[in-house]
């Protein structure tokens, strides 16, 4: 997924997106770049998503994470959500999507929730 | 066999196929296979744990898998690049994960692992103990097999 999503991310001006391979280099690279954003699957290798958003948001309550995911059950959302995640979009996505998605997250209103 | 389960894999699949190919996706014929099961250039390998288990493979042949590719990136790749991995990958997984989360919103737990995606001539599969059915799909780029297994654990 991370190669379309950068992809997609590089079609976006002013942004500079990284990746990583698994939930323990995503919690390692959000501590080292603190990204405006991250971006995050459930199904990953290792540590899956949930728990990932769970330990960067324990970490760092104001991180803005956007779950993107084909697995997208009831509870699987309402366990992202009150892990941190700020928005959840079920895949296929597109570029509109996660620009959508990105303004939101973004938006003022969340910015004073959190 | 969990039958039910596999409809909704092999449903599953095609609407996403629909979605993301182009209308002109069918399923000619499904049939039932004993292990082993032989497999083509491309195979993206999906595991499935929870209140079932079994795995998903989906398996094409090297012109497929790129073309496939191709038409999900927006532009013609020269070969098996790993942007042509990772989208066979993305195919496999945003597929079963559709098909999961209407499992699980049934009342069944069920997981499954990302995809390993493996390439190579003369790939087969061994099982142990169970039957495999098989759904050929065909799309504009050519047949991409949805082998399934998946059964409860007792």
């Amino acid at each position: 997924m991370r190669f379309h999503l950068k992809r997609m991310m590089d079609s976006f001006d002013n942004v500079i997106a990284s990746e990583a391979a698994n939930g323990t280099e995503a919690i390692r690279e959000y501590g080292r770049l603190k990204p405006d954003i991250v971006l995050m699957d459930i199904v990953m290798p290792g540590l899956e998503g949930v728990e990932t958003v769970k330990r960067i948001c324990d970490a760092d309550p104001a991180a803005r994470v956007i779950m993107i995911s084909s697995v997208s059950y009831r509870e699987k959302v309402e366990e992202a959500i009150a892990a941190g995640a700020k928005c959840f979009i079920s895949k296929p996505v597109t570029t509109e999507q996660l620009r959508k998605a990105i303004e939101q997250v973004c938006s003022p209103e969340i910015e004073e929730e959190t | 066999m969990r039958l039910d389960f596999v409809k909704i894999f092999v449903d599953s699949t095609i609407l996403l196929f629909k979605e993301l190919v182009g209308p002109s996706v069918d399923v000619p014929s499904i049939s039932m296979k004993a292990s082993p099961v032989a497999g083509r250039e491309v195979m993206a390998i999906i595991g499935l744990a929870g209140e079932a288990q079994g795995r998903v493979i989906f398996d094409m042949d090297l012109f497929t898998a790129v073309q496939l590719a191709g038409h999900m990136i927006g532009e013609p790749s020269p070969g098996l690049t790993p942007l042509v991995r990772s989208s066979i990958a993305e195919l496999a997984s945003m597929a079963i994960g559709s098909a999961i989360s209407k499992i699980n919103d049934q009342g069944t737990r069920l997981r499954m692992t990302p995809p390993t995606v493996i390439t190579g001539a003369n790939l087969v599969t061994y099982d142990q103990c169970f039957e495999t059915l098989v759904a050929p799909i065909t799309t504009a780029y050519g047949e991409v097999r949805v082998n399934i297994t998946i059964q409860d654990l007792d």
